[in-house]
């Protein structure tokens, strides 16, 4: 469990009156103490200095770049060759120095990995210079991507991680495959980059360390994720079954072992996953979104690794279900990947069955309905608002984007806005006069 | 033990930082004292990168090689044999898929290519120069290119599938000499 210190402050802070009006004994006072043990202090010091000590190592090795990079006419290629390794040299000592003298604190091991990776990736830049090699930024990228996974191993660290995700982007964006052929070399290639983070990432979950560093790369990492994944697919027509997939796997790998008594932002699988998962219901909402299902079987190894994933996904929800650890809601949620590969390989397989051109259309309509309302009803009976607007916010964007594929005057989606926004405004006085009565 | 392996991943990180540089070092050098020299026509332009400093980008006349009946798609693989025309000047004359038998042969990317025509990447296409003289070489090139008809060309050494920038001829003259006194 996880140690909220504003609570635990405000506990603390009880006590004493507790004690004195006799409502707890002494001897309690002094057992809640000691179950919640000491109040957690957030060392805001040992941030500051772990920022600003990443962003010292990145001034210098970019200064020391720049510096080089001034091209220095009069030195002999031999000599200008030795000082492209002058950063790298120094990164070396450095980080050599805090690995031996065991430099334990987080500034140190972040600033050491930054100006390791950086250093490296900055003297192959300069031998490219130094010979006039061309910019091939992928297969540039491709090699910085490489050096820097040990590093982060070496020292344990999420910023030279979240520095390596966010190259990620700039290498799908400048692969051959964008605007050429699918290529299955790029794919494999970027889930190995992808895999070669991830057990650091994992170490932090499983670990429960949900601090701050946690947080800020599950982040970077959706983000890095969302926006490149579907490029690795490109020319392929299977992005949505690829998010569906993934992102199916990351909101129940989310739901079993995010930390779900802080904010949502603290979760970031589980929560960005709802959000990937929430837009594509709504587009898969559409008519038109069915009407372009198509796959070429010569790509059927692009599968493999979505095939992976599904497993990966099918397992763990099982054993959630099992368990009996998923409510209505989120049974719903994890069903929603399923309903989407199935009505994929239903439309590719029976391509001339009328009912799969409005099956799917329909169905995922009535889900999203569904889903809002039994969000709503949640609410109601837990007496949660944040559920019931929840619900009233999904069925309200359902009614919403469906008036874009419909023929209504705007009279009549005028009215029909006013009366979503009436019965929302409602729902909450209804919710609270009842919440109000309930505490009488 | 898990610092002696943090330790023994230290140096596996170490050695790889340093090797993957130094061979690119003694891949270059190679060619630079075994490789053949080719010269290829071009044009100057002078862009600049935020890391690497300034060059001139060089538009190489001849990145094109007529198809003899592979076909290539973007970013494919291709291997071109060098060849210098009754000029001097060098042009690819044959694209494969396969390695050829000659050593003067260039290996590059697929850019574009239909029935009759690839168009390729073209690897050697900068020239790092000092801040200031970059701009200059750009500018001599377009002020002298109206009246003066000798060419601008980069002399380039090739083996065995890698190509390294020699040096810049504009105008004619090496553009180090070109540009002698400018700061």
């Amino acid at each position: 469990m996880g140690k909220n210190a504003r609570g635990m402050k405000w506990l603390y802070g009880e006590l004493p009156e507790l004690e004195a009006k006799e409502i707890i004994t002494p001897e309690a006072a002094s057992k809640i103490r000691g179950y919640y043990g000491e109040i957690p202090v957030k060392d805001t010091r040992a941030l500051v200095l772990a920022i600003f000590s990443v962003l010292g190592a990145i001034l210098v090795g970019s200064g020391i770049i720049l510096i080089i990079a001034h091209n220095w006419d009069g030195i002999p290629r031999n000599i200008k060759t030795l000082l492209a390794f002058l950063p790298l040299i120094i990164s070396t000592v450095i980080s050599g120095y805090v690995l031996l003298n065991g430099k334990e604190s987080p500034a140190w091991k972040e600033a050491a990995a930054v100006f390791s990776g950086l250093s490296a990736a900055a003297c192959i830049a300069l031998i490219s210079q130094i010979y006039n090699m061309g910019g091939n930024l992928h297969d540039y990228l491709t090699i910085c991507l490489l050096l820097a996974i040990l590093p982060i191993y070496v020292f344990n660290s999420s910023v030279l991680a979240a520095i390596y995700l966010l190259a990620l982007i700039p290498w799908t964006f400048n692969a051959p495959n964008l605007y050429g052929h699918p290529d299955i070399t790029i794919m494999i290639t970027y889930f190995a980059f992808i895999a070669a983070t991830t057990p650091h990432f994992l170490s932090m979950l499983f670990n429960k360390e949900f601090s701050f560093r946690y947080p800020w790369l599950g982040w970077v990492r959706s983000i890095v994720l969302v926006i490149t994944i579907g490029m690795v697919f490109n020319h392929l027509d299977i992005n949505i079954i690829i998010y569906s997939i993934c992102f199916g796997f990351f909101y129940i790998v989310g739901l079993r072992f995010e930390d779900f008594s802080g904010p949502f932002l603290k979760r970031p699988i589980n929560t960005s996953a709802i959000l990937v998962l929430m837009f594509l219901m709504y587009a898969m909402s559409f008519q038109d979104f069915w009407d372009h299902i198509d796959f070429d079987m010569k790509y059927k190894y692009f599968l493999i690794i979505p095939g992976i994933f599904f497993i990966a996904f099918l397992s763990v929800s099982a054993k959630m279900i099992k368990e009996k650890k998923l409510d209505i809601i989120q049974s719903m949620v994890i069903s929603f990947p399923l309903a989407v590969v199935l009505f994929w390989i239903l439309i590719l397989c029976f391509p001339s069955w009328d009912i799969l051109e409005s099956l799917p259309y329909l169905y995922f309509n009535i889900f999203i309905a569904a889903l809002g309302i039994l969000s709503i009803l949640r609410g109601f009976r837990r007496g949660v608002l944040l559920d019931m607007n929840v619900g009233i916010v999904v069925l309200s964007m359902l009614i919403i984007v469906r008036f874009f594929d419909s023929h209504l005057s705007f009279v009549a989606k005028g009215s029909v806005f006013i009366f979503l926004g009436t019965a929302s405004l409602m729902a909450n006085w209804y919710f609270c006069k009842r919440l109000k009565k309930e505490k009488a | 033990m898990k610092k002696r392996l943090l330790i023994a991943l230290f140096i596996l990180a170490t050695l790889a930082q340093f090797a993957v540089p130094s061979s690119m070092i003694y891949k270059y050098e190679t060619v630079l004292g075994n490789g053949e020299v080719f010269r290829f026509k071009t044009a100057p332009v002078d862009p600049s990168d935020p890391f690497r400093g300034k060059y001139v980008t060089l538009s190489i006349e001849n990145d094109s090689v007529k198809n003899t009946g592979h076909l290539f798609s973007y970013g494919e693989s291709v291997f071109l044999v060098v060849e210098n025309d009754k000029d001097g000047f060098a042009y690819f004359s044959k694209a494969s898929k396969e390695k050829p038998a000659t050593s003067n042969y260039y290996k590059t990317r697929c850019k574009w290519a239909d029935g009759g025509e690839i168009r390729v990447q073209i690897g050697f296409d900068r020239y790092y120069m000092n801040e200031e003289k970059a701009p200059e070489a750009e500018r001599r090139y377009n002020a002298r290119r109206s009246k003066d008809a000798s060419p601008s060309w980069v002399s380039v050494r090739i083996l065995n599938g890698t190509a390294v920038i020699e040096d810049l001829f504009i105008n004619g003259v090496s553009v180090n000499e070109l540009l002698k006194g400018t700061r």
